[in-house]
């Protein structure tokens, strides 16, 4: 299968080299920089170009992975799915429940697959935790805290600090949360949000009511030290147990003395999140994957995007 | 020397501020005082002090000041009658169940010259005294906001009987961090909305989690989460914690990580070895100081009010479903 990355930045060039390893040819790089396609491009051997529709109807392109800034998705998801070309979508889905609704619709009519990422759908420890949950070790959750704390992300031209364009942290970080709950433990019936959007970082402080009766408390930050590894921590409480993680307690360190920038704050797994993403994508693709990906991360927008509004009002929303 | 006699033996932490005057130099525990004779004869003998079991005669038997540890309802009645007898007063937190209760309380005490304070050990922990500081040197510049926990195992008993407790876990674990707030920072609650349920024990007539949103003055914004959501077999009894985020970094407290893991095939389950100081030693010494000085104590009875009222407030959004002014 030949893909086209689309968006040439940080992401897609994780997802470009994911996407060799798991046994994909990248054909086409595609940037609105040509000089961010033509380095990515040069790495895989691919042609480059800053036309990204044009690409994406090229006869050498089978399918796409979009990893550009979010307001962009919808537009390259959309022509790739125009094009008859499956996509692979990086998170969040869209910027608005609109983009992502009309995203849906193209699907549901051609039934051309679109798989929007998700560490909770592909992460080991994620699962670990689900395997506890549905062995019954901690009876039935009532309670969910997760937790996600780390600098404001870089991106071209400072994107991420535009909360119109990323949606803040309540947005762009918690919305991975609000998929997995919402998959996870229910849909949700109400939402309530306090964030600030200051100038140079966000915090964000978000309570669900689940349709179940249960109560997820959803912190998001981008207010921790520049250069600080993002880490993630969740707690769950059930009426026979609980469960904790905690990201940062990794089996991996390094200290440099001379300092510099710290790794991701994963722990190593041998499939990296972008290889199960693309293997994901790849079964999706055959007919065996999970047809529902793009509802789920329309649902995680809306919930977001409810989120925001909440904040906006001071008032509890139904998605 | 203080004489200190103990009031009621409901709340758990009687025994642990017994304790504490016992191990005060400077403080006497004279007499302990019961609705529940039993349990007052039982913590009298654990004590090696004496059990009077009529309040009159336990009020002039020679005690200069009280702790009242009963049901949260009940404190009135007990802080109004060891008033009227010149006691000094320390009450177990919520401070009443009622802000009526809570006003007349401190109408009492001032009315009869005594002082009175609330229970909040909060204020007494080495680590948020730390972090206070820090707080106000600036380190993290401006305050935006805080995302606060006070996690804990279910008490079980009369916590769960709305009638004695006044509500349930919101009612137990937010004041706590309210006042530590309120003293961090000098400013006050204005606004809260509350989401809270009966959704980890099965028949609990109270809720057992609570997540709040409150506002501050100066628009601070906080989050917390007050819950009974401790398993039995996790570690330790709950926590307190802070992340307090300002114009310059934030501020990560946890206030009782100061602890050992222990591993016993005894006990056959991991538990936490606390380490740090005792924040209700060092709370009960204020306490006997106050006494001595004829002071109020450091955490008065209008600080357990303001709490209260937060707390209060938090009932009331969760009923309506609004944010509601405090």
């Amino acid at each position: 299968m030949d893909v086209a990355i689309v968006g040439c930045g940080d992401r897609g060039a994780a997802y470009a080299a994911a996407a060799h390893r798991c046994g994909l040819t990248v054909s086409v790089c595609a940037d609105v920089s040509e000089r961010r396609a033509r380095r990515l491009a040069r790495v895989h051997n691919a042609a480059s170009t800053i036309r990204c529709n044009m690409a994406l109807r090229s006869k050498a392109v089978d399918a796409a992975i979009v990893t550009t800034p979010t307001p962009a998705h919808a537009e390259y998801v959309l022509s790739a799915l125009r094009a008859g070309k499956p996509v692979l979508c990086e998170a969040p889905f869209t910027r608005t429940t609109a983009q992502g609704r009309e995203i849906v619709g193209e699907v549901r009519k051609r039934g051309v697959v679109c798989h929007v990422a998700n560490p909770s759908r592909s992460r080991p420890e994620y699962e670990a935790i689900e395997a506890q949950i549905n062995a019954a070790k901690i009876g039935k959750v009532g309670y969910i805290r997760t937790y996600r704390a780390g600098p404001m992300p870089k991106g071209a031209g400072n994107w991420y600090r535009d909360y119109a364009q990323s949606g803040g942290v309540t947005l762009d970080g918690l919305v991975h949360d609000f998929d997995w709950i919402s998959r996870q433990f229910g849909k949700v019936k109400k939402v309530f949000c306090q964030n600030l959007e200051h100038g140079g970082f966000d915090f964000s402080m978000v309570t669900l009511r689940l349709e179940t009766g249960a109560i997820a408390q959803v912190i998001g930050s981008w207010a921790h030290a520049k250069g600080s590894a993002p880490s993630l921590r969740i707690e769950l409480c059930g009426t026979g147990g609980m469960v904790q993680y905690d990201s940062g307690d990794v089996p991996v360190r390094t200290s440099r003395r001379s300092g510099g920038t710290p790794a991701l704050g994963l722990s190593p797994v041998l499939k990296s999140i972008e290889e199960s993403e693309i293997e994901q994508f790849i079964a999706a693709t055959d007919g065996v994957g999970d047809p529902a990906s793009a509802e789920d991360a329309l649902w995680a927008v809306r919930v977001a995007e409810a989120a925001l509004r909440s904040a906006k009002t001071g008032r509890a929303v139904r998605p | 020397m203080a004489k200190i006699g103990i009031m009621s033996c409901a709340h758990m932490h009687a025994y642990a501020y017994a304790g504490c005057v016992k191990a005060l130099p400077d403080a006497e525990l004279v007499a302990i005082w019961d609705d529940d004779s039993k349990r007052g004869r039982a913590a009298a003998r654990e004590f090696g002090t004496k059990f009077i079991a009529d309040l009159q005669k336990f009020l002039s038997s020679g005690v200069d000041a009280v702790i009242v540890c009963s049901e949260n309802s009940k404190h009135r009645p007990m802080v109004e009658a060891a008033a009227k007898a010149g006691k000094w007063v320390l009450c177990e937190k919520p401070l009443a169940t009622t802000v009526a209760d809570a006003k007349a309380m401190i109408r009492a005490c001032s009315a009869a010259g005594v002082g009175l304070g609330t229970a909040f050990p909060c204020r007494f922990i080495t680590p948020v005294i730390e972090a206070r500081n820090r707080l106000k040197s600036g380190e993290i510049g401006r305050l935006h906001a805080a995302a606060c926990t006070n996690n804990g195992s279910f008490p079980g008993g009369w916590f769960a009987d709305p009638k004695l407790s006044g509500g349930g876990a919101v009612m137990d674990h937010t004041v706590h961090v309210v006042d530590a707030l309120r003293w961090m920072t000098g400013k006050e609650f204005t606004r809260v909305y509350c989401d809270c349920g009966t959704l980890l024990h099965e028949g609990l007539k109270t809720d057992d989690v609570g997540s709040l949103h409150l506002e501050m003055e100066d628009g601070v914004i906080v989050s917390h989460v007050a819950s009974w959501n401790r398993a039995e077999s996790f570690p330790t009894w709950g926590d307190v914690t802070f992340e307090l985020v300002g114009s310059k970094g934030v501020l990560s407290v946890d206030g009782f990580n100061q602890k050992i893991d222990v591993y016993s095939d005894r006990v056959r389950k991991t538990e936490w070895a606390f380490w740090g100081d005792d924040a209700n030693l060092a709370m009960v010494k204020d306490f006997v100081d106050a006494v001595d000085a004829q002071r109020p104590p450091s955490v008065t009875g209008e600080d357990g009010l303001r709490a209260l009222e937060v707390t209060l407030a938090a009932y009331r959004s969760a009923k309506s479903g609004k944010m509601v002014a405090v």
